[in-house]
């Protein structure tokens, strides 16, 4: 292969990265945060964001949010369903703890639960 | 030949590029354009390449902006002529260095003009229309590569055959 040609297809490679590049940066910020929302009985107590670790105690509930998901960690409850409960992280998707009134939510825009 | 005869001649070698260039560009809306807007063959581009390679720059520039005249006043409407006198003002810079660089073919500078004119044409659209407009970018500059080539295989096949043109000018 000569020069040119040899050039000419680096050209083109870097013009395709550049291309790869530009639709990265694009898709990358587009991902919006999103929060996880505690509302005890019927009123929003709490908004916490996915991208943080911690613990957020509403009552007998612990809520805990980690790795951009959230779920029930302990409840008061005799059923303890809302703790078997996997972790949620999609908008929409809710775990409800119906004896203590509590329900958490994800919301923001992202990827949807509810196709 | 005299210096007059020279210009005439030259004007006469402008107006018949420009005239090829336009029909090729007229062809272009006969093309299906990929479901983007803006996405299209360039083929003009195969002119103000032969221009550039067999005449001087200044040919070649005054080959695009007549061409994006023409355009504009038969088929086009206004904000289709800046996206495009952005484009092919970046473009020709582009070209002109590369050509000048003596390190690239004609398709290493067709490919070159093709995605530096897909980047001024949303370049004038970020500025008009606002950031969202750099989505297209991307889509532009890969279907602008494959149509960069093939302009700039189709030049070179073209300036290889069509000898005593140009520097005789």
């Amino acid at each position: 292969m000569n020069k040119t040609a040899r050039n000419d297809i680096l050209l083109a490679v870097a013009i395709a990265l550049a291309a790869v590049a530009v639709f990265l940066i694009r898709i990358f910020p587009a991902a919006p945060a999103q929060s996880c929302e505690v509302i005890h009985a019927g009123a929003t107590e709490a908004v916490l964001p996915l991208d943080g670790n911690g613990v957020y105690v509403c009552g007998s509930v612990e809520i805990e949010i980690s790795d951009g998901s959230a779920r029930i960690k302990k409840s008061g409850c005799p059923e303890q369903i809302c703790v078997k409960h996997k972790p949620i992280s999609r908008s929409g998707e809710a775990v409800i703890c119906a004896p203590e009134g509590v329900m958490i939510r994800i919301t923001g825009e992202g990827p949807d639960f509810v196709q | 030949m005299s210096s007059e005869m020279k210009m005439t001649r030259r004007i006469a070698t402008d107006g018949l590029l420009t005239a090829v260039c336009f029909m090729l560009s007229y062809v272009e809306t006969l093309l299906p354009s990929a479901g983007l807007p803006g996405v299209k063959m360039g083929l003009a581009n195969i002119c103000v390449l032969f221009a550039l390679y067999r005449l001087t720059t200044w040919d070649a520039v005054v080959i695009s902006g007549v061409r994006i005249i023409l355009n504009w006043i038969i088929f086009g409407n206004i904000s289709g002529a800046i996206y495009s006198v952005f484009g092919a003002i970046l473009s020709l810079g582009a070209m002109y260095m590369l050509k000048k660089s003596g390190k690239f073919s004609t398709i290493g500078v067709s490919l070159a003009g093709g995605a530096v004119h897909n980047f001024g044409q949303v370049l004038a659209a970020v500025i008009m229309l606002g950031p969202g407009a750099l989505g297209y970018l991307p889509p532009l500059l890969i279907l602008g590569e494959a149509t960069g080539a093939v302009n700039g295989i189709v030049a070179g096949v073209i300036l290889g055959r069509v000898k005593g043109w140009g520097n005789s000018v």
